[in-house]
């Protein structure tokens, strides 16, 4: 298994389906912290974030002879994980649309400095969560995996200029969420 | 406030750099990596595992679904106006398909005649009464007035009867009875005769576009 392991993506892809079940092993080795962060900022939370991304990775095995350019299989992933997170995104939308919450906790919870680095970023996270899906996963694509508009143009589908918009839209809703914590 | 004396130019890039400056701000913290928990590995092999005993091959299914896509129902939603415009243009399409077709056909006409009449075959059933006959056998151009190769059967009333399948145009023909008096050659009373250079009497059938059923009965000789 040694020259699969060192071997690139194509290889291993090839390998799997040829019959070899553990080869994928390997691709879930290379690429299972790959989109953690990803899914993490998307969906809020982390255990939500491994039941999308293992989901993620039973559906990239059973379509992986759908997969193009094997020796592309990350981005592909990255497609998938993007997908599943947005799936899984407004499932649980709808889900929290039914709980009653606490208004106060909602629009004023962001405004008691001083904060701690684990609480500030707890605090992003919350404006981030209350984002519109599309703007929250434009914005976390650009400024916190630091992809350019091409590269996401190739993972999301879209036009880049809707991309700038919902980015845009994304950082003055921020903003305004987070006045209190960055004035 | 803002300062009206500031030119629009160096406003807008102001705001420019305080929103990189903001974005950076709140960016850091959330680009600290993350990482799955220590089982995830496993457990996502475990559910590969399950799928891969489940039948679910990668590559297997494609063409299953293909089968499904096509024999799944749909409901095609369209407005009456796409509609009628469909129908128009399945007509269209039709007529102007049966109209290449016409032409395609007269371009080819007589070849398609001349081929017809070369491959059609006609099914000539040939019968000869003759009950003091034991055998009969039918020669002609269409077997090389060889005796054997087509036997009539014996029917009722002393009636032999072959059905062979000929080709369409003129052919010579006889019968060869066998009978306590030996053989005979016997030529069809019923149809044309012509005789060889031998002063043997043959019969003739023409063959066209028809079935034509050939009916003997035994020669007065």
């Amino acid at each position: 298994m040694t020259w699969l392991a060192e071997g690139p993506d194509g290889r291993v892809v090839a390998a799997v389906l040829a019959g070899n079940v553990d080869a994928f092993g390997l691709l879930v080795a290379r690429y299972r912290d790959a989109y953690t962060r990803f899914a993490v900022r998307m969906l809020g939370d982390a255990e939500d974030a491994d039941d999308a991304l293992q989901m993620a990775f039973v559906r990239a095995y059973r379509k992986l002879d759908r997969c193009r350019d094997p020796d592309r299989f990350g981005a592909w992933l990255y497609q998938i994980v993007i997908n599943e997170c947005r799936t899984f995104s407004s499932r649980r939308n709808r889900r929290e649309r039914r709980l009653v919450r606490d208004p106060d906790q909602v629009e004023h919870g962001t405004r008691n400095p001083p904060l701690v680095d684990e609480d500030l970023r707890a605090e992003i996270q919350s404006a981030l969560d209350r984002l519109d899906p599309g703007q929250r996963e434009a914005f976390i694509l650009k400024h916190v995996e630091q992809l350019s508009y091409d590269e996401m143009t190739e993972l999301t589908g879209l036009g880049e200029s809707a991309l700038k918009m919902r980015v845009m839209r994304a950082c003055a809703r921020l903003r305004e969420m987070l006045a209190g914590v960055h004035p | 406030m803002k300062d009206a004396n500031i030119p629009n130019e160096d406003r807008a890039a102001q705001n420019d750099s305080d929103d990189l400056r903001f974005v950076e701000r709140i960016a850091l913290p959330l680009r600290q990596p993350e990482q799955v928990d220590i089982t995830f590995e496993a457990r996502v092999m475990s559910a590969v595992h399950a799928e891969a005993r489940a039948g679910s091959v990668p590559g297997a299914r494609a063409r299953p679904r293909l089968i499904e896509w096509w024999l799944k129902p749909r409901v095609l939603r369209t407005t009456p106006l796409i509609g009628v415009a469909a129908a128009a243009a399945l007509i269209v399409f039709t007529l102007l398909a049966s109209q290449t077709i016409r032409n395609f056909i007269g371009q080819q006409n007589g070849a398609v005649v001349n081929a017809g009449r070369a491959q059609t075959v006609h099914v000539v059933r040939f019968v000869l009464v003759d009950p003091t006959a034991r055998s009969v056998s039918l020669v002609g151009d269409f077997n090389g007035w060889t005796k054997g190769v087509h036997r009539l059967d014996a029917g009722a009333g002393g009636a032999w009867v072959v059905s062979i399948p000929l080709t369409p145009g003129r052919h010579e023909y006889a019968f060869i009875v066998e009978g306590d008096e030996g053989e005979r050659w016997v030529a069809d009373p019923y149809a044309a005769r012509v005789r060889d250079e031998f002063d043997t009497e043959s019969s003739i059938i023409m063959l066209g576009n028809t079935v034509r059923r050939a009916v003997t009965t035994p020669s007065a000789s």
